[in-house]
């Protein structure tokens, strides 16, 4: 096996782009490799802001090997095998004749001889090279080639010597040289293989190994750690964008003036990490006057003008946030509310100002609903919250919106829930901890989609710019987490009913909450839920698992002129829980909780056989529908039902059902005492239904008829030739069947 | 030691010596170096192009009345432009930076991402801003595309802040104490003397005077003097047409008079001008 090293020298390469792009040209060079039959081992690549390296060790050629082509069969017309003969320069005599599937072949077998891998390799980088996906590149000079940024110099060598040739599209030789550091090592630098590369670059002070450069970083923070008495946050996103902006790391540490510190940390933090790549620094938990940052040069002082350097251009950051910030404290949060009207939101919704009344109502909304004790609160925080994007600070340092509104908010005397909540609006909602909060951020979010969707701005496809999938998901997760028991389309309609009225879409309703629950849906099945509970679980509205405890027999229209389903009469709950039903409709968190025990139940045995009685009833039921369907030459109403069931997993209500599931099964046709323990069980479940209301009660309350039904299914023929007696059967599976649509959803698998 | 204006007689020397033509500011209110023709229209058409120039720039929402010792309305921009980019181009910017007294032994140079793109101008180039100890200095830019062509071949554009590198070389914290001729005592005439007025009358101006009404209006005048002018094949009058109409608009946004709607709606109606303009511009040097 001999060396193979190459480098291309690139002008500086996006820091954010290099670990992908390294992995990327290391995978495409073993492609060609492989596509040439090079054989390769000890694979290595490397980047560093100015060079992709790739080294591997080479056969010296190519595998040597019989490509057999498979030609027309010998049958064939002439025309056809000649064709076949000329276009790889065979003659009949060439070819060989083989069986496949009993028919006779002419194939041709061409040797691949050995070839030099030397004579291969420019191709194969010129390959790897071009095609490189770069999240953006360019064309530069007089040139029309696309790279990420200009390309320089490609260092080719393999066994000791550089490779012949040309890029000829870039207009570069290849060569058996590169260039040491910019400025510390700006001279020519030759390399046999990648072990004396890296040997060479090194003493030319570049560390082309990123993760060398890193772990360097990471010893010099160790040191002036304990030399300073400090603790850097070095967090691992910065780290990794300052390692890719260097090639030869030199770590310094750079003060802040003490008059600075009265600055809220964040306001420290943010020009040192987001705008200058500085690594704040803590002593005893707190933020500590000094900052840490890499440098890209040994400077003959020491690097005292850097430090300089640095601390002036931070100094004049923090003057101009210290600024803003003494001139916001002057002027009281809430009278910031007027300059909301001058910030529009969006052309068809109004203000930034109208938009904090709309959400501050929805926050009442919520807290009405439920029944929270701090809704003054819940609402300060809200006609507060966007407050601060009118401040000085926030102009200057966007991403502090939230952070400032909460300071200036306490120096104001607001109440800690209050100030809280205002920061907490824009943070990931999983590392919400207070409930206020949670509610704001809910509100926030809910308002949010419901607009947006009422102007039509829905996602399409990957197109999501106001964010409204991961809103969507932030309200799933924060019922989660705080368990939020209420009904969200009713928010959801309040939140549409204070829109602007010229042109809304008036489906918007359902259309948000449908869109909620397909995030539901992905949710769940990450959660671990089995994939058929999800889909069954968020198929509609209506799907019948949140329907569950919601059993409620009304007239009213339910919001989006959509029927309520009805309940049957035998099962109707007591009037005197209708309220707190009424509470149950569209409810996320009971989904949750219903859908995990659902996947926890039919995980034990008695999950099991409730399943496997459940499919055999529907079986008959569909059977005898079929059946039935096909002699009345498909009546209307019936056709229409089946269609609903088939694609809700929800009966749809009417009259006469309810009469042939409850009232028609006749005690005096049964024939079998299998049918009258089915009956009694069947009204015993009844019973217990009524009783609890709790699922995972009424899951086992219909588990237990596995046994009664099977003996059932054994020993009586539901199809009798008595068409009465046949029918009663049916309507006694009818029923049995109706009480378990109240508990498991349609489409399950078995 | 070095002046405001000695720093600008060593890039023009630099530059000269290395084949710029060394030009006047273009003599009208831009945003920045790139919107003067010189830049702008010459990074079209496959003629080369080296060319170097200060170009004095107004922003009128950045005035801060004289008050903000990092901030001013109008600021210096020098201005290299070169097409086709030369392979060397990288090396000939560091040993500019030498020219002006930057000694890379004591520094930190560093070549960070920075696309830019000029929503009003539909231009487009990949790069870098330049930093020299934590500090912007530069903007190197790849021209990409301008007025919505593509560019071939590919122009490079340099531009210095001047302020930033002159408060840098002379290590001061406040932009209005630059010493810009050079001298001391008596006979020193600082930043202050010469733009400290123009910045807070001009803030108070942008900010309180302007006519809301006769902007829009000279707007719509530039707007269609634009279109005909572009009609009837001038595209460098044309051109100075959109100039007009864009530091119009940008007196209307520091004015804080455009809604969100209509700021965007003026952006698109001045890169569609340069759009124009670009367009016209190339026809005629086919």
């Amino acid at each position: 096996m001999n060396d193979f090293l190459l480098e291309l020298t690139v002008e500086e390469i996006p820091s954010r782009m290099q670990s992908t792009a390294i992995a990327d040209f290391e995978r495409l060079m073993i492609a060609e490799l492989e596509g040439l039959r090079i054989a390769y081992e000890d694979i290595r690549s490397f980047i560093s802001p100015k060079r992709i390296v790739f080294s591997a060790k080479l056969s010296e050629k190519t595998e040597e090997f019989v490509e057999e082509k498979k030609g027309p069969q010998i049958v064939a017309p002439t025309e056809v095998i000649e064709k076949f003969l000329k276009a790889n320069n065979a003659s009949k005599d060439d070819c060989v004749q083989r069986e496949v599937d009993k028919k006779t072949f002419l194939f041709i077998e061409i040797n691949h001889e050995a070839r030099d891998v030397r004579d291969l390799l420019g191709e194969a980088i010129k390959n790897a090279v071009a095609k490189i996906p770069w999240k953006k590149s360019m064309r530069w000079g007089s040139g029309h080639f696309y790279f990420v940024r200009p390309l320089r110099n490609i260092m080719a060598v393999f066994d000791g010597k550089p490779l012949e040739g040309e890029f000829e599209e870039i207009g570069l030789k290849f060569c058996g040289h590169t260039f040491g550091h910019r400025f510390l090592a700006p001279q020519k630098i030759e390399a046999k293989n990648v072990d004396e590369y890296l040997e060479n670059m090194r003493k030319a002070f570049v560390i082309a190994d990123a993760n060398e450069r890193r772990k360097m970083i990471l010893n010099e923070f160790k040191k002036l750690e304990s030399e300073r008495n400090l603790s850097i946050e070095a967090d691992e996103k910065l780290l990794d964008e300052v390692v890719g902006l260097i090639e030869h790391p030199v770590v310094l540490l750079g003060k802040v003036p003490q008059k600075f510190m009265e600055l809220p940390e964040e306001a420290i933090i943010t020009p040192m990490r987001v705008h200058q790549r500085y690594f704040p620094t803590k002593s005893n938990g707190k933020l500590a006057p000094f900052f840490v940052f890499v440098a890209d040069n040994i400077a003959t002082d020491g690097g005292k003008t850097i430090i300089a350097g640095n601390e002036r251009v931070l100094n004049a950051r923090l003057a101009d946030a210290l600024f803003f910030f003494e001139t916001d404290l002057q002027k009281p949060l809430e009278s910031r509310l007027e300059d909301l009207k001058k910030i529009a939101f969006n052309e068809k919704l109004g203000t930034i100002f109208d938009r904090v009344q709309r959400v501050a109502n929805v926050c009442d909304y919520l807290g009405d609903s439920l029944k929270f004790g701090n809704k003054e609160s819940l609402r300060r925080a809200a006609i507060l919250a966007k407050c601060d994007l009118s401040s000085g600070m926030v102009g200057e340092f966007a991403e502090l919106q939230g952070i400032m509104g909460s300071h200036y908010a306490r120096t104001q005397g607001e109440p800690p829930e209050v100030c809280a909540a205002i920061r907490d609006q824009y943070r990931p909602v999983d590392e919400i901890s207070e409930k206020l909060s949670a509610l704001l951020s809910l509100a926030d979010k809910i308002e949010l989609i419901t607009s947006f969707f009422a102007i039509g701005k829905e996602p399409t496809g990957s197109k999501d710019p106001f964010a409204l999938r991961r809103a969507a998901i932030g309200i799933l997760k924060i019922i989660k987490n705080f368990n939020l028991d209420f009904d969200l389309k009713e928010i959801i309609c309040k939140a549409f009913d204070q829109l602007p009225k010229e042109n809304l879409r008036l489906d918007a309703n359902n259309r948000v909450y449908a869109f909620i629950l397909d995030r539901l849906k992905v949710l769940l099945k990450e959660s671990g839920i089995r994939y058929d509970i999800a889909n069954a679980v968020t198929n509609t509205e209506t799907a019948v698992i949140a329907r569950s405890e919601a059993t409620k027999q009304s007239s009213e229209e339910d919001i989006g002129n959509q029927k309520t389903p009805h309940c049957r009469v035998g099962l109707r709950p007591p009037r005197n829980d209708d309220q707190m039903i009424a509470k149950r409709k569209n409810n996320i968190f009971i989904i949750f909780q219903n859908a995990s025990i659902l996947n926890d139940f039919l995980q034990i045995d008695a999950g099991n056989k409730l399943l496997s009685v459940y499919k055999r009833v529907k079986n008959i039921l569909e059977g005898a529908n079929a059946a039935e369907t096909f002699e009345n030459r498909l009546d209307p109403s019936l056709r229409s039902r089946m269609t609903m069931e088939r694609n809700h997993g929800v009966r749809s209500p009417s009259n006469e059902e309810t009469k042939s599931s409850s009232a028609n099964v006749d005690q005096s046709l049964f024939q079998e005492k299998e049918e009258i323990a089915l009956f009694e069980k069947i009204e015993e479940l009844k019973h217990d239904f009524l009783k609890t209301r709790d699922y995972k009660e009424r899951l086992l309350a219909c588990s237990k008829i596995h046994e009664t039904a099977s003996d059932f299914f054994d020993k009586v023929l539901v199809n009798a030739d008595d068409k009465q007696i046949k029918q009663n059967r049916l309507n006694l599976l009818e029923q049995l069947s109706f009480i378990f649509d109240q508990v498991i959803p349609n489409g399950l698998e078995g | 030691m070095k002046s405001f204006q000695d720093l600008i007689f060593s890039l023009q020397k630099y530059w000269g010596d290395y084949g710029c033509a060394i030009l006047q500011p273009y003599d009208m209110e831009v945003g920045a170096g790139t919107f003067s023709p010189n830049t702008f229209l010459k990074a079209l058409g496959k003629d080369s192009w080296r060319a170097a120039y200060v170009q004095p720039s107004r922003r009128p929402a950045d005035g801060r009345y004289g008050e903000n010792p990092n901030r001013v309305q109008k600021h210096h921009q020098f201005q290299v432009i070169i097409k086709p980019s030369p392979d060397d181009i990288q090396n000939v910017y560091l040993k500019s930076l030498e020219a002006v007294g930057i000694d890379y032994k004591l520094h930190d140079i560093r070549f960070v991402e920075d696309d830019w793109e000029s929503p009003t101008l539909g231009a487009a180039g990949l790069g870098w801003e330049v930093w020299r100890d934590g500090m912007e200095i530069t903007q190197f830019t790849y021209f990409q595309q301008v007025g919505g062509i593509l560019c071939d071949p590919v122009t490079v554009e340099l531009t210095y802040g001047l302020e930033r590198l002159a408060m840098s070389l002379q290590s001061v914290d406040n932009v209005y104490d630059l010493n810009w001729n050079g001298k001391e005592g008596d006979g020193k005439i600082t930043y202050g003397d010469v733009c400290m007025r123009q910045e807070v009358e001009f803030s108070k101006y942008s900010f309180e005077l302007a006519d809301v009404d006769a902007l829009k209006r000279h707007f719509v005048d530039a707007e269609t003097e634009c279109a005909k002018l572009a009609e009837n094949g001038v595209a460098l009058p044309a051109y100075d047409q959109c100039i007009k109409a864009s530091h119009l608009f940008n007196l209307m946004d520091a004015r804080g008079v455009l809604s969100v709607a209509e700021r965007a709606d003026r952006i698109a109606r001045v890169r569609a001008l340069a759009k124009l303009c670009c367009e016209t511009y190339a026809r005629n040097h086919e």
